[in-house]
């Protein structure tokens, strides 16, 4: 008989991994929204404090910290953008969660229409991982149907399931389930 | 850079074979196992160890410990042999080249392996010899050449040679178990030997990677990976190391990919809008079609051994039910009828057995449903969460996922729910699958 080398598959993966991890410049996710104050409001960077800072450094070093037109990042960080919760195993939007989905949409609409939106879906750990890419998916959707029905623009939105994946809390309990069975609405840089 | 090492060195591994007596041998001892659950009896076999015909290096001899060890373990975990303990066996004196039958015969051994270790700190040599007690005939007989590193491999291939000579078939020693570990707060496949030696880290790009399957011939893996942002399909290639994207346009997510038999396409569940539809891919051409039309979840699908049709998940009726399509899309029947969750199904090599995960009061378990009979069988209970079986080629064994003992690790058990027994991992490890 002759020998068959075995696969040589796992050898192989040593060559490859620097070119897989470099193509990989994959996007930290954004930390989950947490309950914080009222953001601060959104402004434009005026540019006639740019203009006057170089000749009047003293002064403008007394002064407030001019506003600078936060990042997605930074008010993704704020929470701006509140997360909505689902039932078990459901993806309907819950009436309870439509007041913070009209938030939303209103921010959207408005002080953040530069921006374009994430919906990213989550489930809890209770179904089947592959089920809960399905059902993480179908939350996002669920979200974005309503927003669109609010008059947040299509193009502007993009969606991502991750399942079970990411929970937000990593506990076991109902409390934590409820928790992670979830959409969050994460800006983009438009 | 071990693996490369690994790899050449695996290449340079060589067998011989001297006089080849297996089954059909006339003069053979006659051998004719029916593989049939698990009231087929097991063979006896006692493992004299290999004898070195002249003073060996202390790295041949470390060698030869290992291969001996490790084809004990093989064999045992086959569930074909009763590896009989060298301590019953200890004060026979092999002399020269005469094995005392006999003796042997006397102790219920049927099956001898013995064999010979030569060769110094660059090179092993290994000559494996299977003897039957009765005939004293040898059965099976190789010799394997390689570096002292690779005596796993040389064990693992003597216990398949052994496995063959018996069944005429390979075993599971030379199998390897794909898989998903949590590294941090990602995600990243790995590759391990059967027995979860030999680990190897696929991908490293730090996001989620997951669903990962091998190809038939064990040279590609398809995984869902998030390295763009999305869960997309990609198709790893062992032979030049390269990762494909095989997404269809448009989709926004695509997961649960699984090759058909002939290797040529991959059924996989892809997402447009909240709807997921199972699709075939295929692998040459990059173009894929969807054969699901079924508003909700279609997923998971696994291709029968025959290829001609297909097992997924589908929560058409309400809940999530396992359901099974030619493999075209067409003549779509349901096949489970009872319980709340079911999903992750997996098909038996032969075709007539089909493995899920079901949830039970709140947690899964793996079933194993009798296609023609109808019947099932409740394989796990009371031991956390069961899921993601997966067969091994010969239809022997399981593997799946389990928190059982706090995290999720891989578990083998046969396949009658007997021998769950824990692969080591240092990380957590879900989603596994078996190469042929």
């Amino acid at each position: 008989m002759t020998l068959k080398p075995r696969p040589s598959l796992l050898s192989l993966a040593c060559l490859t991994i620097a070119a897989v991890s470099l193509s990989a410049a994959c996007k930290k996710a954004p930390p989950a929204a947490t309950a914080t104050p009222e953001p601060p409001p959104v402004e434009k960077a005026a540019p006639a404090e740019t203009v006057n800072e170089q000749p009047m450094k003293p002064v403008v070093e007394e002064a407030p910290a001019p506003a600078r037109a936060a990042t997605a990042d930074d008010l993704n960080r704020q929470g701006v953008l509140k997360a909505i919760y689902f039932d078990f195993d459901r993806y309907e939007v819950r009436p309870d969660q439509r007041p913070t989905m009209q938030a939303n949409a209103q921010k959207l609409t408005g002080d953040l229409a530069r921006f374009r939106l994430v919906i990213e879906g989550h489930a809890d750990e209770r179904g089947t991982n592959e089920y809960n890419m399905n059902l993480g998916d179908q939350r996002a959707n669920a979200a974005r149907e309503y927003l669109l029905s609010l008059g947040v623009p299509a193009s502007r939105i993009r969606i991502v399931s991750y399942g079970e994946e990411r929970p937000a809390d990593p506990g076991h309990g109902e409390e934590s389930w409820a928790r992670n069975r979830r959409a969050e609405f994460l800006l983009e840089e438009g | 850079m071990n693996r490369r090492i690994h790899f050449v060195l695996a290449a340079a591994l060589s067998v011989w074979s001297p006089a080849p007596a297996g089954p059909q041998d006339p003069n053979g001892p006659q051998i004719g196992l029916t593989i049939t659950g698990a009231a087929q009896k097991q063979i006896p076999i006692a493992l004299p160890g290999l004898r070195a015909p002249s003073p060996a290096g202390a790295e041949a001899r470390e060698a030869g410990e290992l291969i001996r060890s490790v084809l004990g373990s093989d064999l045992s975990f086959s569930g074909l042999f009763n590896v009989l303990p060298p301590s019953l066996y200890a004060s026979l004196t092999m002399a020269g080249d005469r094995i005392p039958f006999r003796d042997f015969a006397a102790l219920g051994a049927t099956g001898i392996v013995h064999g010979t270790l030569g060769g110094g700190s660059q090179e092993i040599v290994v000559e494996g010899l299977l003897f039957d007690s009765k005939s004293e005939a040898l059965i099976m007989g190789k010799r394997y050449r390689g570096a002292p590193s690779l005596a796993r491999d040389i064990a693992h291939r003597l216990a398949n040679d052994i496995t063959i000579a018996y069944t005429g078939k390979p075993g599971v020693s030379l199998s390897r178990i794909v898989m998903v570990g949590r590294v941090g707060s990602a995600k990243e496949i790995f590759v391990m030997d059967y027995d979860g030696h030999d680990l190897n880290q696929i991908t490293r790009n730090k996001s989620l990677n997951v669903s990962p399957a091998w190809s038939p011939d064990g040279k590609r893996l398809a995984f869902v990976s998030y390295k763009k942002g999305t869960p997309r399909l990609y198709v790893y290639n062992g032979d030049d190391g390269g990762t494909q994207d095989m997404s269809p346009a448009g989709s926004e997510l695509c997961v649960a990919p699984d090759w058909s038999p002939d290797g040529r396409l991959i059924a996989f569940s892809s997402a447009k809008q909240g709807d997921s539809e199972i699709h075939v891919l295929d692998v040459a051409t990059g173009r894929s079609r969807q054969i699901t039309f079924s508003r909700g979840s279609d997923t998971s699908p696994v291709w029968s051994p025959s290829g001609r049709e297909i097992a997924f998940t589908s929560d058409r009726s309400g809940r999530p039910h396992i359901y099974v399509m030619d493999a075209e899309g067409a003549n779509v029947r349901r096949i489970t009828n009872s319980g709340e969750f079911n999903d992750s199904a997996a098909w038996s090599p032969d075709g007539s057995r089909l493995a899920y995960a079901s949830r039970i009061s709140g947690r899964f378990d793996i079933l194993v449903l009798d296609i023609g009979g109808g019947s099932t069988a409740r394989l796990t209970q009371n031991a956390g969460n069961n899921e993601s079986p997966r067969w091994s080629r010969d239809g022997r064994h399981i593997v799946f996922a389990s928190n059982r003992a706090g995290t999720y690790r891989l578990y083998t058990m046969d396949a009658d729910g007997n021998r769950q027994e824990m692969i080591s991992t240092q990380f957590e490890a879900t989603m596994p699958d078996w190469s042929r």
